[in-house]
């Protein structure tokens, strides 16, 4: 679907057209539902979300204004449908790796493992299932973010623009999440032999 | 903060795409002479080529569920819309055909069990009195539309005269859905109007719906201009696609809509329909 027909399909569903709508949906469902499984770790809610993301889209529709990507703002809305989900789940990391400092945010630990030789790491390979639950460690919006990038693609600027953040945020937090990612996958034994635990561990504020 | 740290934000930025000429420049000569850095260039590369690979097929029905859900919507906002057209004026008319309707309705269906083919005068005699009894609006209309049903084949020379435009603003578009489900399903929304059942959800078993899908044939016809005494939408589901069907009942007539079109029932599916949708009923 090129944004022309896209374009069009959107003023034909803002017409009146409800079938108009289908081509939409097929364009985005696999991304849609990719970001809702990766949000929320479990196929169901994300089938859910998803269902639910296309729906909230069709009636806000007359709110997307054309000025950025239609994917830009219905990610946004799939986003935020997924991080209301899992605050209403009151979801706990499966693997904790987070404290709260004395003001009350979230800090990553210092998790640098000295137990783990190079030698073993070595041996581990970078698996899509322990970067699942690297992803599923992270605080839902370090993963919101890198989704949107990975998954989605997006510009920081089109992440600032959907999140409503500053692009010096959106940088600072995307680095945080790969690098508390990195020291997951180290901890978890499946980060590349290449990188030593010095890279990984110590502070992360930029 | 370590020069390295100041190095690691710029390498996730360079996984990104998002450094500029000399920032990149400065990181790529750094990355040469650190081999820190350089793997943790090459593990934030990995760990991204995994995430953005690892994609997985949605499920089927996704879009499926989301475009039925979306119609079963625009069905129930068109009826409802539909009701409000004609504005505040017909706000008191409404009020009228609904009190009529009320009445009438019951007395529809014993009509229409009661062998309307063979007695149809019977069915008229009791309709006509009470439309006027209660003020329907249109009376004349609905006096002729009643007095056409004990004619040998009524409905074409009585209804062509209703204006196309009238046709058109009631008809629903097509609203069928492709949706795969061996066992066929139906359900009866109560939309629109003040019916005594108004709002009442009827749920159909499948050899209903099947029986409901049999009976949908009928003479294309262009709807009568005055309102609806009520309008009930029927969805249901044979085979492999749903449809949605709107009855419309007109005193003693009852037409469908399908697919745009309008098809006025015959009193013999007629009656063979009515008990279908509402088995309550006498």
């Amino acid at each position: 679907m090129t944004r022309e027909q896209e374009a069009m399909a959107i003023q034909q569903v803002l017409d009146g057209d409800v079938n108009a709508f289908e081509p939409i949906v097929k364009e985005y469902e696999k991304n849609v539902y990719n970001l809702a499984l990766k949000m929320t770790g479990n196929p169901e809610d994300a089938a859910d979300i998803s269902q639910e993301a296309f729906i909230k889209a069709y009636h806000s529709l007359n709110s997307f204004r054309g000025d950025s990507k239609f994917s830009v703002w219905l990610y946004r809305i799939v986003s935020n449908l997924c991080l209301d989900f899992l605050r209403s789940k009151k979801r706990r990391p499966a693997v904790s790796l987070s404290a709260e400092n004395e003001d009350g945010e979230e800090v990553d630990l210092d998790i640098a493992d000295e137990s783990q030789s190079p030698e073993a790491l070595l041996e581990r390979k970078l698996t899509r299932e322990a970067v699942r639950r690297g992803l599923d460690s992270l605080p839902e919006e370090q993963r919101q973010i890198l989704l949107l990038r990975e998954i989605q693609g997006f510009s920081y600027e089109e992440i600032a623009g959907t999140l409503n953040l500053e692009s010096g945020t959106v940088k600072s937090r995307i680095f945080r999440a790969r690098k508390r990612l990195c020291a997951f996958l180290l901890r978890d034994g499946n980060i590349p032999e290449f990188v030593s635990s010095s890279n990984t561990g110590g502070g992360d504020e930029p | 903060m370590s020069s390295c740290e100041y190095y690691q934000e710029l390498i996730s930025r360079m996984v990104d795409e998002e450094l500029s000429a000399e920032e990149q420049a400065v990181l790529v000569s750094h990355l040469e002479h650190c081999p820190d850095c350089a793997a943790l260039y090459q593990a934030f590369q990995s760990i991204s080529g995994v995430i953005a690979e690892d994609l997985e097929e949605p499920p089927e029905a996704l879009s499926e569920n989301v475009m039925a859900a979306l119609r079963r919507e625009e069905i129930k906002n068109k009826n409802r819309k539909t009701m409000r057209w004609k504005g505040p004026l017909a706000t008191a008319a409404c009020l009228a055909v609904v009190i009529a309707a009320a009445w009438l309705m019951p007395n529809m269906f014993r009509a229409n069990s009661a062998a309307p083919a063979e007695a149809p005068a019977a069915a008229s005699d009791q309709a006509a009195p009470q439309a006027r009894e209660y003020g329907l609006e249109n009376g004349d209309d609905s006096a002729s539309a009643e007095a056409t049903v004990t004619g040998a084949a009524p409905e074409e020379a009585d209804l062509e005269t209703a204006p196309a435009e009238a046709a058109e603003a009631y008809s629903m578009d097509g609203e069928t859905a492709a949706e795969p489900e061996e066992a066929p399903s139906a359900k009866v929304y109560a939309v629109g109007t003040g019916m005594p059942s108004g709002g009442e959800y009827i749920a159909l078993d499948g050899d209903r719906a099947a029986a409901f899908a049999a009976l949908l044939s009928g003479t294309e016809t262009p709807l009568p201009e005055q309102e609806a005494d009520a309008v009930y939408t029927v969805s249901y589901k044979v085979k492999s696609a749903e449809h949605f069907v709107s009855l419309r009942f007109f005193g003693e007539q009852v037409y469908y809509s399908f697919d745009s079109v309008l098809f006025f029932l015959s009193s013999s599916s007629k009656s063979e329909f009515l008990p279908l949708v509402f088995p309550e009923d006498p």
